[in-house]
């Protein structure tokens, strides 16, 4: 709950890339949000464009969304009725942390020091 | 640096918006992925040529289109110094979102080549109106590469 933006983005953050912190091989983290949940591909095409996809890491938390916390966050952001869909979005999170937490030390034994997340 | 033009469909009004800016004088017509709709759903830059300054002209076609510039603006910033810089170029036309939709429906067995002509009479209907708007783009970055060419070294 006290991680910056977490549930507090807007349509207009939509495609912004959020610097959330370091991990602990001082790896810049950072989060994105767009519409559509197939875009890895997009932003790997992206990258090389700019010459440094070797710099990139991207790890989709797309299949990780569960229908509680699609609901949850549909209610709070796009109704905005955070009393009603954040206790959602919670339990939501909730139920999927355990797979997330694994997402992320996949994520973190995969990349090499020096490479944005 | 490179040129990314962005829009509903890559393939369509945002490549003919795009040939302009090219060194070398080429008829949209002519371009290799011109109308190639099976490319367009792929969601990959397109490279079409070179730009004046020898720097390389995509474009890219998306549904999004102004979310996927935001986030190709972003990644470029995150590159730094070290990477190529990227000058992504939102083109957003009257009528793109119908001719997205028709290179859709071009998809279609059979009937698709009805919608498929359809897309590329639209472009023939806009053909000058996108051309000026290229060359437009065209003429401000040659002014602004001759501005820093002409700047004294210090």
């Amino acid at each position: 709950m006290s991680l910056p933006y977490f549930d507090k983005t807007h349509p207009r953050d939509f495609g912004r890339i959020r610097y959330v912190g370091r991990d602990d091989r001082q790896n810049q983290v950072y989060v994105l949000g767009t519409k559509r949940s197939d875009s890895g591909q997009l932003l790997q095409e992206l990258s090389s464009l700019t010459g440094q996809a070797e710099q990139f890491h991207f790890a989709s938390t797309m299949s990780y969304v569960n229908p509680v916390l699609r609901l949850g966050g549909w209610l709070s952001r796009s109704l905005r009725l955070p009393a009603i869909g954040r206790p959602l979005v919670l339990s939501g999170i909730k139920m999927a942390f355990p797979a997330l937490v694994r997402l992320a030390n996949r994520v973190t034994v995969d990349v090499q020091p020096g490479v944005t997340q | 640096m490179s040129y990314l033009f962005i829009g509903k469909s890559g393939v369509f009004e945002t490549m003919v918006v795009a040939s302009a800016l090219l060194k070398e004088k080429t008829d949209y017509l002519d371009l290799a992925y011109f109308s190639d709709i099976q490319l367009d759903t792929e969601r990959k830059p397109i490279l079409i040529g070179e730009a004046p300054d020898g720097r390389g002209v995509y474009t890219l076609g998306d549904k999004e289109y102004q979310i996927t510039a935001i986030m190709a603006e972003e990644l470029s910033q995150l590159a730094g110094e070290k990477g190529r810089p990227l000058a992504v170029i939102p083109v957003s036309f009257p009528g793109d979102q119908g001719t997205y939709l028709m290179s859709k429906l071009a998809m279609i067995p059979l009937v698709g080549r009805f919608f498929y002509r359809a897309c590329l009479n639209r472009v023939l209907a806009n053909e000058d109106q996108l051309l000026a708007e290229g060359e437009a783009y065209r003429r401000h970055i040659l002014h602004h590469h001759h501005q820093a060419a002409a700047k004294p070294l210090p």
